[in-house]
């Protein structure tokens, strides 16, 4: 049997050793599965990202392992895709350039981008659907076309395990749509996605694992066990009754 | 100031090409600063490293650069980490914390300056701000070959480009994916630390070899403004650069002739300080760029 490609047990993460956001969280996640990471605001759930990642000053485990091997040994299998605002989009490069940022790790230092990484870089675009804004600059896309050149980032690096931090914010209903639909495909092709998703009525329509976070992990498991009114009032500390109960109509409407 | 600076291309090159090979060191790196949102480091560094140099220079009585680079090194590595410290345990945030650090040990270098420094012939305050650009000469001996007339900074100066440029190149794709997306690159590889303690470190070799020719207020100029002036029309990373060292080139040779000639353009008592000189043009290059940007969007429209 294989490893399961995130194993985490008792992981807490933070800014100082004082003051834990995450506290104690153990999960675990399939092969080829797509699990959104949800929870009210300040539960922690680009930090818990960022904690198994090795990204904050602080942080504490008893074990993190990425198909069975430590981060440093899997590092060429991750991809972490961060929230679009994190990123100054008014960088001189084009989305072929971003794209091609995918090959560094493989290039290894001293080569540059030759022909063949810029025409692997040009196979990932035409994937997310950007064959025609190769060569635009990335300043001058449209946030879900930002959001689609980082998906095919981590595409060209052919990432098994993919970290996205709300990859759907300030993205239309149909750039949404669109997006789902590629993480979907990768989902299918056996690649294993965790992603922060904070809009709970499109939480079932586009994943099918969903992971309840309020500091500690309240529930994991699938999107409807998860997702009943007691976990979400535990976590939330209301009852979001009319977002959730007009996301199952939506579901059904769209199932039928 | 002397009013009678020699014209000769002899006396005027070293100081030129000193000037040049500044721009040239620390405009390449000053871009990697500017693309990672941290012009405020340089500046503070270029700051941070004066306590450092005077104390290099008092305890070992000359102007070695082997000991002025020690205490600006110790003196730079002193200021980031109580900058560090200050911004962990005061929350504050990364631009306030280095404010303050830099500003305390600047004054502390000046005060070093004015009270130990002053005995010095050597070491004197207004130097420390503008450099001594007019002082490099070529210095013709007959029973020597050419090299010994060359100023000894132009040497620093030439290694320092040398190594700002090499690495620049051999780092490019790194520094470019630092820059522009930080998270991705420390979950990508393990070497983002290493690269950026190696930027900090080459800055401020860059710093301290450009700081006794050109001053302080040239190598913080050096550090932000041909980044800025290149960026509103780059659309690559390599372009920006390019860019960058063309502008900042001729910049700095029309500010320098300038300042030779003050007294005929401006009808100036006497030359201007070169370095200054070129500061200011750099600094007033930068608005300018965004303008003509502003412009060139405004007519395609």
């Amino acid at each position: 049997m294989t490893a399961l490609p995130l194993d985490v047990s008792a992981l807490s993460a933070g800014y100082t050793r004082e003051e834990m956001i995450v506290r104690d969280a153990s999960f675990s996640l399939v092969h080829g599965s797509m699990t959104a990471l949800i929870g009210p605001n300040g539960a922690g759930k680009s930090t818990l990202l960022k904690g198994l990642l090795g990204l904050l000053p602080a942080c504490t485990f008893d074990r993190i392992a990425f198909f069975g091997d430590t981060l440093d040994a899997a590092r060429a299998r991750i991809a972490y895709i961060p929230q679009r605002s994190e990123i100054d989009w008014n960088f001189p490069a084009s989305a072929l350039d971003v794209v091609a940022m995918g090959l560094y790790r493989k290039l290894g230092f001293f080569r540059r981008v030759g022909r063949d990484a810029k025409a692997q870089a040009r196979v990932a675009l035409e994937q997310v659907g950007l064959r025609d804004e190769a060569m635009e600059q990335v300043g001058e896309l449209s946030g879900g076309q930002q959001q689609r050149v980082l998906i095919a980032r981590a595409l060209v690096q052919n990432a098994e395990l993919l970290f996205l931090d709300e990859p759907f914010a300030n993205v239309d209903a149909f750039t949404e749509e669109h997006v789902a639909g590629i993480l979907r495909g990768l989902r299918d092709q056996g690649r294993t996605i965790l992603a922060v998703h904070h809009d709970l009525r499109s939480v079932r329509k586009h994943f099918d694992q969903v992971m309840l976070l309020n500091e500690r992990i309240l529930a994991q498991g699938n999107a409807a066990e998860v997702m009943t009114d007691a976990r979400l009032a535990e976590a939330y500390g209301f009852t979001p009754n009319s977002a959730v109960s007009t996301a199952d109509k939506a579901v059904s409407g769209t199932a039928a | 100031m002397s009013s009678s600076l020699p014209t000769s291309f002899a006396a005027d090159a070293p100081a030129l090409a000193a000037a040049l090979c500044a721009l040239i060191a620390c405009g390449t790196l000053g871009n990697w600063l500017v693309l990672r949102k941290e012009a405020m480091t340089g500046d503070a560094i270029a700051h941070a490293v004066l306590p450092g140099l005077v104390a290099g220079f008092l305890v070992t009585g000359t102007r070695s650069v082997g000991a002025m680079f020690v205490g600006a090194a110790l003196a730079g590595i002193a200021a980031i980490l109580i900058a560090k410290w200050i911004r962990t345990r005061a929350r504050t945030e990364a631009g306030a914390a280095l404010g303050i650090v830099f500003t305390a040990f600047f004054a502390f270098g000046v005060a070093l300056l004015e009270t130990q420094g002053a005995r010095q012939v050597d070491l004197d305050p207004e130097c420390v701000l503008f450099g001594s650009l007019e002082t490099l000469f070529y210095v013709e001996s007959p029973d020597a070959s050419w090299i010994t007339g060359v100023p000894r900074q132009l040497w620093s100066l030439a290694g320092a480009a040398v190594l700002a440029v090499l690495f620049s190149v051999a780092f490019a794709k790194e520094l470019t994916l630092l820059a522009f997306d930080a998270p991705y690159a420390r979950v990508a590889s393990k070497s983002p630390r290493a690269i950026e303690s190696a930027l900090l470190a080459i800055v401020s070799a860059c710093i301290v070899a450009s700081f006794e020719a050109v001053g302080s207020v040239l190598v913080i100029a050096l550090l932000a403004c041909p980044a800025l002036i290149a960026a509103p029309h780059a659309r690559s990373v390599r372009g920006q650069i390019l860019l960058s060292l063309i502008i900042g080139c001729a910049i700095a040779c029309i500010g320098y002739l300038l300042a030779a000639q003050a007294e005929s353009v401006f009808g100036a008592k006497t030359a201007l300080n070169s370095a200054g000189m070129i500061a200011a043009l750099l600094a007033a290059a930068v608005p300018l760029s965004h303008a003509t940007r502003k412009l060139i969007i405004h007519q395609r429209a």
